[in-house]
């Protein structure tokens, strides 16, 4: 064999193996739509079904990786739409003439407030954790709406503070239960509806949210509400978040030009 | 779900629609809307792919489409108005998108009506943005009256260019 067939040769396999390369990388890039710059893009069915099919994430130490842009994962209209089989709402007394008395006027989402837990806005939102690759110190949700909020999660191992001062989004600890993020919260206001409708609650409200990242684009969020303030027994609701590949959040200032307010009017509903 | 009255919402389209074009290859047809963002349309619609189009609309309506309030408590969707007059401005702002125009009453008197629009992100999201509507021009109006009597509020449920051409388009 002289120089010149070796070289053919080595150029030949070089090119060979370039072009696997290329066309494994191909593969694994989904197809991307982008509707413009600061669009956040659009999800067409195509990219969905390819999205799906792709390996749940993890991170190095096998962890699942929940970051990302997701929506929904949370009551919107009626609680009651995400109860799991058997499970039942049943109020107190006083909390079912509070949620037949509520004016959709008074939503705290329609005054451009928090949504608090388990609600969710018709907006996306998104997981972040810190350190990024590591064991997680912190998660943070940060919310598109229903106005620029966030929750913090701490992952560190600490416990809830004994006499909290109560807030929309109360006080989160997490942990991981194999494969499912498991956050507790405790210490939240009572200022806030669970949806539309109005359901409500009271600064006894402890919730126990159960995050499994089922397939790629899915995070299932099964949610146990236990609050014997305002409900006889505990109830376990489940809201899927879809994941929203090339969406980014954009500025969304709810209060900026809220005429709707003065304007709404009847019973809290859908 | 519907915004009620039957008209699909900004946010369902958000979920199911893609670019034109962007489908090619795909072997349903689907909503989309063009990338000279000026109009929605159903990308190659035939005969054939009629029960697919049903499919995407029956897709869209299980999908839920709030704002942050409910339709229903700021909006008749059964009190429907249609408009014909000037765009005198434009408020790219949250909540809601919105813009005011002249319309001429019965009497010939001119009015000013405040029109409401999706949340600009939504609007972003399906390929419109703040130029998509500009003071000055002429558009006509479909929409549902305010439920608390406001004489000259309504949400714009379709705006139509003086040339045919639809913004902010949520829906045929």
């Amino acid at each position: 064999m002289n120089l010149r067939s070796i070289t053919l040769a080595t150029s030949f396999a070089v090119a060979l193996i370039c072009g696997l390369t290329l066309a494994i990388r191909a593969q694994d890039v989904p197809k991307q739509a982008t509707a413009g710059a600061g669009s956040g893009g659009l999800n067409s069915p195509e990219i969905n079904k390819t999205v799906a099919e792709k390996p749940v994430p993890r991170l190095p130490d096998g962890t699942p990786d929940l970051s990302g842009v997701w929506r929904g994962g949370g009551p919107i209209g009626d609680i009651a739409q995400g109860l799991m089989p058997g499970q039942k709402i049943m109020m107190r007394p006083w909390a079912k003439k509070l949620l037949e008395s509520r004016k959709a006027a008074d939503d705290p989402e329609a005054n451009c407030l928090p949504t608090g837990v388990p609600r969710i806005a018709p907006y996306p939102w998104r997981i972040l954790q810190t350190p990024p690759y590591g064991k997680a110190t912190r998660l943070y949700f940060i919310f598109e709406g229903n106005i620029h909020s966030y929750r913090q999660i701490f992952m560190d191992g600490r416990e809830h503070p004994k006499d909290p001062t109560p807030t929309w989004y109360g006080n989160s600890i997490g942990h991981w239960d194999g494969d499912t993020l498991v956050i507790d919260t405790t210490g939240f206001n009572d200022r806030f509806w669970f949806d539309f409708k109005g359901h409500p609650h009271t600064t006894q409200l402890h919730t126990i949210e159960r995050y499994t990242r089922v397939s790629y684009d899915t995070l299932q969020n099964v949610t146990t509400i236990i609050d014997p303030g305002a409900y006889e027994q505990p109830f376990t609701i489940k809201f899927d978040a879809k994941l929203q590949p090339g969406w980014d959040l954009m500025e969304y200032i709810c209060n900026e030009n809220n005429q709707d307010v003065k304007h709404i009017r009847g019973k809290a509903g859908l | 779900m519907l915004g009620a009255g039957g008209f699909l919402s900004a946010d369902a389209l958000v979920a199911v629609s893609v670019p034109c074009g962007a489908g090619r290859g795909m072997q349903t047809v689907w909503p989309c809307y063009n990338m000279d963002r000026t109009l929605f349309a159903m990308g190659g619609l035939s005969m054939k792919s009629v029960p697919a189009l049903f499919g995407s609309i029956l897709m869209a309506l299980a999908m839920p489409v709030w704002a942050h309030h409910s339709f229903q408590a700021q909006y008749d969707a059964s009190q429907k108005v249609t408009l014909t007059g000037v765009v005198t401005k434009v408020e790219w702002m949250n909540p809601h998108a919105r813009f005011y125009m002249n319309v001429k009453d019965k009497s010939g008197k001119v009015v000013s009506w405040n029109l409401e629009l999706a949340s600009p992100n939504v609007l972003s999201r399906m390929g419109w943005n703040r130029h998509s509507l500009k003071p000055g021009d002429e558009v006509t109006v479909e929409g549902a009256r305010a439920k608390d009597g406001s004489k000259y509020m309504a949400n714009a449920r379709v705006v139509t260019l003086a040339d045919g051409k639809r913004v902010f388009a949520r829906a045929k």
